[in-house]
């Protein structure tokens, strides 16, 4: 259980989430020694279960249910299974375990699906974590299970496990050999093996998506007619960092470091960074597309403005929906399109950009703002 | 026999395809595309199976351990069919030998070099005493390459005589491809070599195993398909022979002595360094003296080996004898001092991110690692190979070059191969019989990798790499985690030589990977004496107290407060000017202590504009190897760049 103390660095620093799940597993172990009846027990690991989420439910200032809030909270870059991959091990195991004790099987299940289901509520709370760490203790059996398994296994198939290990050798020096033949890397010189390191989990999870989050980003790339690689960057990230924000801003070319927080954001159009006038922009050729990972959607109507310029005539609408289509200027100017709440999407909304007749637009800021819409204003 | 036909058409097909670029016998009108070509392996592999194992009686069929290689060639061959690099790096130089002796029957490259427009090359441009234009490259892969490229030649005419447009040249694709599937072939008749020597120890699947793994996660696969033209698919072919050879006996027949000097001699046509492995038969007829064979015999067949290897190393011979009017050179092509046996740098060949064997494909750690076991069995067969080991492993360390030029790995290994994959397949077996034993290795090993996939990112949200609520891709994250984890404990595949080397700079394991093998004037791709900081690549030459990168209209700098540690390297320790540009940051003058190595120089003042000071650091200060330049400044400075400048010669 090493796996839910490291689930993410949220996780190791958050002592009420560890003060949490140390409770949870003292009260999970009483559960299951416990002499009262399955379904009373049931019962109480149900409550164990959703109680965060119920306490977090009252305390949000803004809620919603969405699938994609389940998704991202278990396969997300924050997310459970992406976070502590051997968690994985706890359910498989609930699945050979349910004939040698389906006692303790029903009593995981009775925490594990409604802990589960809870996380399709999606707050302005940030506390995945918190809301799993009271469920987390009933894998356990599952995952001693599962465990039990592959130690059997490698003792009766040891060369098995062996050629699983070649494998990841192997797949490091395809790799490796990958980005040296794209001049990922210099040819003859020093390199840095983090960015080695680096290079080939960008190759793995733009051509295969990283495996933690499977199937979630193969399922997204193809709705979004992207990589797989873009889900950990963007499914589980929210524009609006919490319930006070009501401008949310991206900038565009002004961060050079791999972290910038605008390059997961852009599908196919955008150029590189580029200077334009005391600042840093980014060109779009002809038409292109950019995700916005949104929450809290349809609350309110989305007013989105674009610091821009170049020559012609630019349109852009949300989701296909909503269009703005206005002429370009010389000088940055800013560009708006207002979108009714009903037409914003909670979760991953994409902003198609075109120029007419092919031209450039150099775009420098992006930002979103929630006003209140006139239905809710009456 | 309709099976065998089948099975031929469809081979020929494929090779036809490589060969031409395109053109198959069964969609004439048809260019295949990627995935026709895959569909065609597919099939030929699928018809393989059935022909050579499903339906194959009991004592025709073939062995697991071959039939798992059989099937790894193809999709190296689709690599090699559409991804695959023909003339670049070294391979002009040996593809230059095969098109001379065919087309103009000699070594005289001036035409070739003309064609690749290198003939303007300092090195080119001046003849040689005999009149011709210098390689220092073997002739063993150029001349051993002549079939395919005469193979091309007929199948020019057949194409021509099609009506079809063909480029007799020598120059064309065509000829390039026959030449790089030849050399494939070589390569993959050698991978099944290897497999025959381990066999006998390990068993058909154990030794096709460890086979496989040490191809596809070794250099081997690249030389193989991405780089095919140079000459190591050819080398490791002739050692394996060799081998192969020895361990059936062959030194106790005058004919096997014979081939065995044969072998070894064309190998070291093709790599001089081969000729390590005489050490071999040399000690095995020694052996035989002890063991009291009759001594005629031992004479007569250490003769046949001299022979041999006389007649395997002729064309080598005159190839220099032609190109430099020498049968034999005192020293490399490459230079008197291409080769230095005072001066190993054997950390960095093995660990450097430079190419170093073992940081880059960590596998020959399982091949080294199973030497030992293997040497515990039986040290009487295998205690000997610890000695090409050891000497090529110190050549190679000693060469100008120890990271083997723009090679991908520590390419000059691949003579040890079949060494490597004894120890591999040893290796391989011994983990077997552990993890048997021991089954809870597994979990330890899930247990230990999920809490690094964690561990490692807290670190780097510790760090300040990233934010711990920001959402990353996979290559940003496992750059963050991968960088802390560098920092605190060094990269796993750099360990020991990171340890090492931040004991003794005392700085973070994580500096060895961009510092080690990065010089200030040594050979290519180094800095010209210039340490720009503030520069997307000047990660290699800080250690600690510098800002991050700042930039002040065109100048990209680095800010000291106080004391800051560079770090440069030098093959040679002589007397440097150093000079600073660097400029006061809060407009008083800075006064800058410097000291090299712990020894101090002396000091430069930084006005409040940007300046160039200079100061002399003797040679006595200076350390081959990387040298540490401490700055302590009375206030903080912005340095653009050290320079670094050699006294007149």
């Amino acid at each position: 259980m090493t796996s839910v103390p490291f689930a993410g660095p949220a996780a190791a620093s958050s002592l009420p989430g560890l003060g949490l799940f140390a409770g949870s597993l003292a009260a999970y172990l009483w559960l299951v020694r416990s002499q009262a009846p399955l379904p009373v027990r049931m019962a109480l690991a149900a409550l164990l279960a959703l109680g965060p989420s119920m306490v977090e439910f009252f305390r949000a200032a803004w809620w919603s249910l969405s699938f994609h809030s389940l998704f991202v909270s278990l396969f997300g870059a924050h997310g459970l299974l992406y976070g502590a991959p051997l968690l994985w091990a706890g359910f498989v195991g609930l699945i050979s375990l349910r004939r040698e004790n389906p006692g303790l099987v029903r009593l995981a299940l009775a925490a594990l699906v409604p802990g589960a289901l809870a996380l399709l509520l999606s707050t302005d709370q940030l506390a995945i974590t918190n809301r799993a760490a009271t469920w987390i203790p009933f894998l356990l059996p599952g995952m001693a299970q599962c465990f039990e398994k592959a130690r059997a296994f490698a003792a009766r198939r040891p060369e098995r496990v062996i050629a699983g290990a070649g494998g990841l050798l192997v797949l490091w020096n395809l790799l490796f050999m990958e980005q040296y033949r794209l001049r990922l890397l210099p040819s003859d010189d020093t390199v840095s093996f983090a960015q080695v390191t680096s290079n080939s989990a960008g190759l793995l999870s733009r051509a295969v998506g990283t495996p933690f989050a499977w199937p979630l980003n193969w399922i997204f790339a193809w709705r979004f007619d992207t990589s797989p690689d873009r889900w950990d960057a963007v499914a589980d990230r929210r524009l609006f960092t919490d319930k006070r924000n009501a401008v949310a801003t991206i900038e565009f070319g002004d961060d050079a470091s791999p972290f910038a927080p605008d390059t997961p954001l852009l599908l196919e159009g955008f150029g590189d960074r580029r200077t334009c006038e005391r600042g840093w922009c980014r060109d779009v050729e002809g038409e292109g597309r950019l995700l916005l990972p949104l929450q809290d959607a349809g609350r309110s109507d989305l007013t989105i403005r674009l610091r821009a310029r170049g020559q012609g005539v630019l349109r852009f609408s949300l989701d296909e929906t909503s269009t703005s289509v206005t002429e370009l200027t010389e000088a940055l100017s800013e560009v708006a399109l207002r979108v009714p709440g009903r037409f914003v999407r909670a979760g991953v909304n994409v902003l198609s950009l075109s120029v007419a007749g092919g031209g450039r637009a150099t775009l420098d800021r992006l930002t979103l703002e929630r006003v209140p819409s006139p239905s809710s204003a009456r | 026999m309709a099976a065998s036909i089948a099975l031929g058409v469809l081979t020929f097909d494929l090779i036809l395809i490589v060969v031409t670029g395109g053109l198959s016998i069964l969609t004439p009108s048809l260019k295949p595309s990627p995935a026709a070509f895959a569909a065609r392996e597919a099939l030929l592999a699928l018809a393989l199976v059935a022909r050579l194992r499903m339906l194959a009686s009991e004592d025709r069929r073939i062995s697991a351990g071959r039939l798992m290689l059989v099937l790894a060639i193809f999709p190296a061959l689709f690599h090699l069919r559409f991804i695959g690099r023909r003339i670049t790096g070294d391979a002009v130089y040996y593809y230059v030998y095969t098109r001379s002796m065919v087309r103009d029957a000699d070594v005289d490259f001036a035409n070739e070099y003309e064609h690749y427009d290198l003939l303007k090359r300092g090195d080119f441009s001046m003849p040689t005493d005999t009149g011709h234009r210098r390689s220092i490259y073997s002739v063993g892969p150029g001349l051993l390459w002549t079939p395919f490229f005469v193979a091309a030649d007929g199948l020019n005419s057949v194409l021509g005589a099609m009506g079809l447009e063909v480029n007799t040249s020598g120059y064309g694709p065509l000829h390039i491809n026959a030449v790089a599937l030849g050399s494939f072939a070589y390569g993959v008749l050698a991978l099944f070599l290897i497999h025959a020597l381990l066999r006998r120890h390990f068993g058909d699947r154990l030794a096709g195993g460890a086979v496989l793994l040490l191809w596809w996660a070794s250099f081997f696969e690249w030389y193989l398909v991405e780089q095919p033209l140079t000459s190591h698919p050819l080398s490791v072919l002739l050692v394996a022979t060799f081998f192969l050879l020895r361990q059936n006996q062959a030194l106790s027949t005058s004919p096997g002595s014979l081939a065995l000097g044969l072998i070894l001699g064309v190998g070291m046509s093709v790599r001089w360094q081969n000729g390590v492995y005489l050490l071999l038969p040399s000690v095995d007829l020694l052996a035989a003296a002890f063991r009291r064979e009759a001594l005629s015999g031992i004479i007569r067949r250490g003769l046949l080996l001299g022979a041999g290897v006389l007649v395997g190393i002729l064309p080598q011979m005159l190839a220099w004898k032609a190109i430099y009017g020498q049968y034999l050179l005192a020293y490399p092509p490459h230079g008197a001092d291409f080769l230095r046996l005072d001066r190993p740098f054997l950390l960095n060949t093995l660990f450097s991110s430079r190419h170093g064997l073992l940081s880059w494909t960590p596998v020959f750690w399982l091949c080294l690692l199973g030497l030992i076991p293997l040497t515990r069995r039986n040290p009487r067969r295998f205690a000997i190979l610890w000695t090409p080991l050891l000497i090529m492993t110190y050549v190679n360390a000693c060469s100008g070059d120890w990271w083997s030029g723009g090679a991908y790995s520590n390419r000059r290994f691949d003579s040890l191969l079949p060494v490597f994959a004894l120890g591999l397949a040893a290796f391989l077996q011994s983990a077997n019989g552990f993890l048997r034993r021991h089954p809870s290795t597994l979990l330890a090993a899930l247990v230990i990798g999920g809490a690094a996939w964690n561990l490692t990112f807290v670190r780097a949200v510790q760090r300040e790499e990233v934010r711990a609520g920001d959402s990353h891709s996979l290559a940003a994250r496992s750059l963050a985690a991968a960088r802390a984890l560098s920092h605190d404990i060094g990269f796993p595949t750099t360990w020991p030589a990171s340890w090492i080397f931040a004991a003794r700079y005392d700085a973070s394991p994580g500096a060895f990977d961009l510092a080690a093998g990065k010089y200030l004037f040594y050979r290519q791709n180094n800095l010209n004496g210039i340490a720009d900081l503030g520069e997307a690549d000047d990660g290699g030459l800080i250690l600690e107290g510098f800002s991050g990168a700042r930039q002040d209209g065109p100048i990209t700098y680095r800010a000291v407060d106080s004391a800051a540690r560079l770090i440069v390297s030098l093959d040679l320790p002589e007397t440097l000017g150093v000079s600073f540009r660097a400029r006061s940051s809060n407009g008083a003058p800075a006064i800058v202590e410097i000291s090299i190595n712990g020894k101090a120089v002396g000091s430069v003042q930084a006005q409040a504009d940007w300046e160039e000071v200079r100061i002399e650091a003797p040679q006595r200060l200076w350390a081959r190897g990387p040298n540490i330049m401490t700055l302590r400044a009375s206030s903080s400075i912005q340095l653009d760049r050290v320079s670094f400048a050699r006294p007149e010669r």
